[in-house]
């Protein structure tokens, strides 16, 4: 019971410090008078939405003239629950665990830094589907709130158990790092984000199913299109996080020297 | 005198002020050097420059560290928790170094809860960094309570040179490199040994 409550403080600890460094940026500081706000918690979680409402706009209006693709009220949640999955990636393959600060202390270990890192991302992911949700009511938008939180729910525990697996794995290998940013930029284009699955050409569309986020894409765009294509299987999206979650285990406990490691 | 084996020495360091002497050709003791002697990286925290994370604020770190070492706000003076509320949040670059290490210090010795290791410590002295004292009353009374807790708490000081205030230790300990080289209990020996 002690060891567990240390863990958390521990980790909570860590929660707290990630969201302090995205305020630590001076350059959203304001000072007046006297007065010091700081917006870098704020403008960390919620400046990925500009690209996501710009683009989801621009979409569902069309341009010179012409009609939108899609409709803005679901397109506008696949966008932001990819850019929450690309973000959670990014970041904690980004993060640096052997740094000055953390070398000193015997919890700064890939586990706890990892552990707290989604946590964090998944905090501002929340906050960023929720505003979102409020904005689209505002606009007086049919939401359907159930679909969307599996969709959120889905995505985020693909995010998690493919980020962490890809940390235990490489951990702060650079080379790595540009690998996957690459791969995600790649996959974003080969995937069902932009295009529905119906209109791919049929060999690709038989490799994309593989892809459990083109499943979830897909359940989100059906549920409000009200158009079935039969392709939506969310038993395979199920058995897939399974299958990630127990290798994230199994990468764990043959990773388990980078845990213990000496400071 | 030598008065300790080298396998006596480490049940004393937990229950006195204990400096440790390295002859060492390094330019500085650093944490591999504290760990070669020590055996082990387990035994204690030391506190580092890097102890606060130098990119985020006072604030920051000490919250960072009371909830890390679970320990309350409550086990801080009163007037040391009220200097913290007021001030800025601003990263270690543009804030005043006094202020930094000494609230660095203060948290280091109430979170941990093990062996404290040092090998730096903003002991508040004569020397031309502490000059600034006197005109902030904050940093006055900071400065004060860093005095109070290295006169009151055991620890484990790391130098190569003689160090301030050596004579307040309790006992002294020589190394060549990682080698175990004498223990004294006597300033004045201790001080013939090592110059």
């Amino acid at each position: 019971m002690h060891t567990l409550t240390k863990t958390s403080n521990r980790i909570l600890s860590l929660i707290l410090l990630n969201f302090s460094s995205m305020s630590s940026n001076g350059n959203m500081a304001i000072s007046y008078r006297g007065i010091y706000i700081n917006f870098g918690i704020i403008w960390n979680t919620f400046s990925p939405l500009i690209i996501v409402y710009a683009i989801s706009y621009i979409f569902s209006i069309g341009l010179r003239g012409a009609r939108g693709l899609f409709d803005i009220e679901y397109f506008v949640f696949i966008f932001l629950f990819w850019i929450n999955l690309s973000t959670l990636v990014q970041t904690l393959l980004a993060r640096e665990i052997n740094n000055n600060f953390f070398k000193f202390k015997s919890y700064g270990n890939i586990l706890f830094i990892s552990i707290a890192h989604i946590f964090t991302s998944l905090l501002q992911a929340l906050a960023r589907f929720l505003f979102t949700i409020l904005l689209i009511y505002f606009f007086g938008i049919e939401i359907k709130l159930m679909t969307l939180a599996i969709g959120f729910f889905l995505i985020c525990a693909f995010a998690v158990l493919f980020s962490y697996l890809l940390k235990f794995l490489f951990v702060d290998s650079q080379v790595f790092i540009n690998f996957t940013n690459f791969f995600m930029q790649a996959l974003f284009f080969a995937s069902n984000i932009i295009f529905p699955i119906t209109i791919m050409p049929e060999p690709l569309k038989s490799y994309l199913l593989f892809n459990p986020i083109v499943h979830i894409n897909e359940f989100l765009r059906e549920s409000y299109s009200g158009i079935y294509g039969g392709f939506v299987d969310l038993n395979y999206v199920g058995l897939f996080l399974l299958f990630l979650f127990v290798t994230c285990i199994f990468v764990t406990l043959m990773r388990l020297e980078l845990i213990y490691k000496m400071k | 005198m030598n008065i300790l084996q080298e396998k006596e020495y480490f049940g004393l360091l937990q229950n006195s002020k204990s400096v440790i002497y390295v002859e060492t050709k390094n330019s500085s003791i650093d944490q591999f050097i504290v760990n070669r002697i020590l055996k082990s990286n387990k035994i204690g925290e030391i506190f580092s420059p890097f102890f606060f994370h130098p990119s985020l604020s006072i604030k920051d770190n000490f919250n960072f560290h009371c909830i890390s070492s679970g320990i309350s706000e409550e086990v801080f003076d009163n007037e040391f928790l009220s200097i913290i509320k007021n001030l800025p949040r601003l990263p270690k670059q543009k804030c005043d170094q006094n202020l930094w290490d000494f609230v660095a210090i203060i948290t280091f010795f109430k979170a941990i809860k093990g062996l404290k290791i040092l090998n730096y410590f903003p002991f508040p002295d004569n020397s031309t960094r502490f000059k600034s004292l006197s005109s902030n009353i904050e940093i006055k009374k900071l400065s004060n309570i860093v005095k109070q807790i290295s006169e009151e708490n055991k620890y484990v000081f790391f130098t190569d040179s003689l160090p301030v205030k050596a004579q307040y230790f309790e006992q002294y300990l020589v190394f060549k490199e990682q080698e175990f080289n004498g223990c004294y209990n006597d300033f004045n020996e201790f001080r013939t040994r090592v110059t």
